[in-house]
Formats: structure tokens, C-alpha cells, sequence
């Protein structure tokens, strides 16, 4: 526009190449710094609703050396239930409700952390919305990407989402006691795995009977 | 829907260049969006548009190349 006469100005194009995860990405690395120096390990916790992550924060919580201070964030839609049942095992747990949102973004762990003293936590674990898409994507300045698995979930569920799978650090088996009542094919998914996922280690649990929970612990800190 | 968080940094983005370059209106938006990125090109075209919904960019063209790997890239911008 040459400002006297309103004709409009020929079109400027503009080479721009910036990621769509910018903002997100900005908080999570300030996050890393934050937890890097304090020496916090932050574990971020990601698979579809009902492969059992509170269980599994539950039984950490039970098994964890008793000098440990645990914090937990849990990120859902709707309802404070996780959290309710986190602080009944004692740990100090809480909630943040996404509203629409399928994913926890860093922003919103930040404005959660603004509740918990972090100097004062051995480990701080953060149960994402149950998706394995969107979560995915977003980072939240991490030490640990623990991807859970349930058996009976699909020996395929590795193939279906890869974008999450390639994203874990760690892959958690968890119901491994209900594997043969299920006739869930641990070597079929094993395969799987190692296809979409090389990068990360594999440990198998149970959340119900308690069994891995020692090896996930040593893992996570 | 983690489309419609996308949208809604592209819209950010978008809207600060148009500002900074004294522009008034976007006209086209190009995105590069790896295949295994994790995310549907439709649902973001159907995103694109309620994110952009009475904005200076409410009428600009999307043009979504797709590429090898993850990328979720703001590529090019045209600015009226």
C-alpha cells in the first residue's frame, strides 16, 4: 500500500521454516534446564487409557526405598480421580485437567509445578493424558519417556503408533500375569517393538502382583 | 485434538510476521509435515480453519507439502 491512494501492496513472501512446536518447545527446554540443575530425574509417562499407569504409580509408590520423595503430576480430561487415588498411597500427587486438550503441554506442567517445592523431590513422574497419539509430540523437558504397554492390548499396538513408540526411552510390558489368559504373544510384540523402537530398553511388569516394579524403579532414577 | 493446538501456533506465528512486516492480510500459508510426524493432514486442514476463523488470515490458501520424517514446519508465508 503506498498510504495515499488504498491500492494494495504486491504480496510479500516470506521463507520462514519454523517449527510448529516452537512455544512448546521453548518451555520444555526451559523446564529441562530447571530439573537438570536441581538433578531431578523427570519421568514422562505416555500410553492408551487403561494400559494401567496409576496402577503402576501405585505400586512404585508401595515398592519406592522409603528415603525416596515421589512427586506426581497426572494430566486427564476431566475428574481428579488418578490423583485421589496417588495421595491415598502417600505420594504427593497433582492434578491437571487438560479440559479438551488430548495431551499435557509443557505450559500447563509449568503452571503445575508452581504447587510442588521441587528441591524437595528425589523423582517427579508425570502420567500423561492416556493417548498415544497427541503426547507424543509435545515435550515437557523430560530426563525419561516411558511408554506402557498393556498384554491384550494388540501384539500390532508398536506398528499402530510408531510415532510414540520411537519417541520411548522405555518400554513397560505391564499385566505380564494375565499374558497366557490373554494369549498375548510377547515375542510377536517384542518383534515389533525392536522395529519401530530399537532405541529403548524393554522391562516387563505387573501392576497388580508387583513383579518388575524393582526394575523400573532402578530404571527410572 | 493436537491439530487444533498446532493451528493455534501457527496462527500465533502467522499473525506476529504479518504485524512485524506491516502487512494486513495472509495470504497463503505453506506447511511441510513429515509423514511420520504423527499427524492427519485432514484433521489439520479442518483445524486450520476454526483456528483462523476471524483473523487477518481467515481467507488465506493452505498448502500442505508432505515430507520424509517429522517435521511440523511452518515453510512459507504470503503476506498482503
Amino acid at each position: 500500500m503506498c498510504g495515499q491512494c488504498g491500492c494494495e501492496p504486491s504480496p510479500l513472501t516470506l521463507q520462514v521454516q519454523t517449527s510448529l512446536l516452537q512455544s512448546n518447545a521453548a518451555t520444555a527446554d526451559s523446564l529441562r534446564q530447571r530439573f537438570t540443575a536441581l538433578g531431578l530425574p523427570v519421568i514422562n509417562l505416555l500410553s492408551s487409557p487403561g494400559s494401567g499407569k496409576t496402577a503402576l504409580l501405585e505400586q512404585l509408590a508401595a515398592q519406592h526405598p522409603q528415603p525416596w520423595r515421589l512427586g506426581v503430576v497426572v494430566a486427564d480430561l476431566a475428574t481428579d480421580n488418578d490423583a485421589r487415588r496417588l495421595q491415598r498411597r502417600g505420594l504427593q500427587a497433582v492434578q491437571v485437567s487438560t479440559g479438551t486438550l488430548c495431551h499435557l503441554p509443557a505450559a500447563l506442567l509449568e503452571r503445575a509445578l508452581g504447587r510442588f517445592d521441587l528441591s524437595a523431590l528425589d523423582l517427579l513422574l508425570i502420567e500423561n493424558v492416556g493417548n498415544l497419539v497427541c503426547p507424543a509430540l509435545f515435550d515437557l523437558g523430560e530426563s525419561l519417556r516411558v511408554v506402557v504397554l498393556a498384554a491384550g492390548e494388540g501384539e500390532d499396538k508398536p506398528l499402530k503408533y510408531p510415532t510414540a513408540f520411537a519417541s520411548a526411552d522405555l518400554v513397560v510390558i505391564n499385566k505380564i500375569d494375565l499374558a497366557a489368559a490373554l494369549d498375548f504373544d510377547l515375542q510377536l510384540t517384542l518383534r515389533h517393538l525392536r522395529q519401530v523402537a530399537p532405541q529403548a530398553r524393554v522391562l516387563l511388569a505387573s501392576a497388580r502382583s508387583g513383579d518388575g516394579i524393582e526394575r523400573l524403579l532402578a530404571a527410572l532414577r | 485434538m493436537h491439530e487444533l493446538s498446532l493451528m493455534l501456533e501457527l496462527r500465533q506465528q502467522a499473525l506476529a510476521l504479518m504485524a512485524l512486516h506491516n502487512r494486513r492480510r495472509v495470504v497463503a500459508i505453506t506447511l511441510r509435515i513429515g509423514l511420520g510426524a504423527g499427524v492427519d493432514a485432514d484433521a489439520l486442514a479442518l483445524a486450520f480453519a476454526s483456528a483462523m476463523a476471524g483473523t487477518a488470515a481467515a481467507s488465506a490458501r493452505l498448502t500442505i507439502e508432505s515430507a520424509a520424517g517429522r517435521d511440523l514446519v511452518l515453510a512459507a508465508l504470503e503476506l498482503g
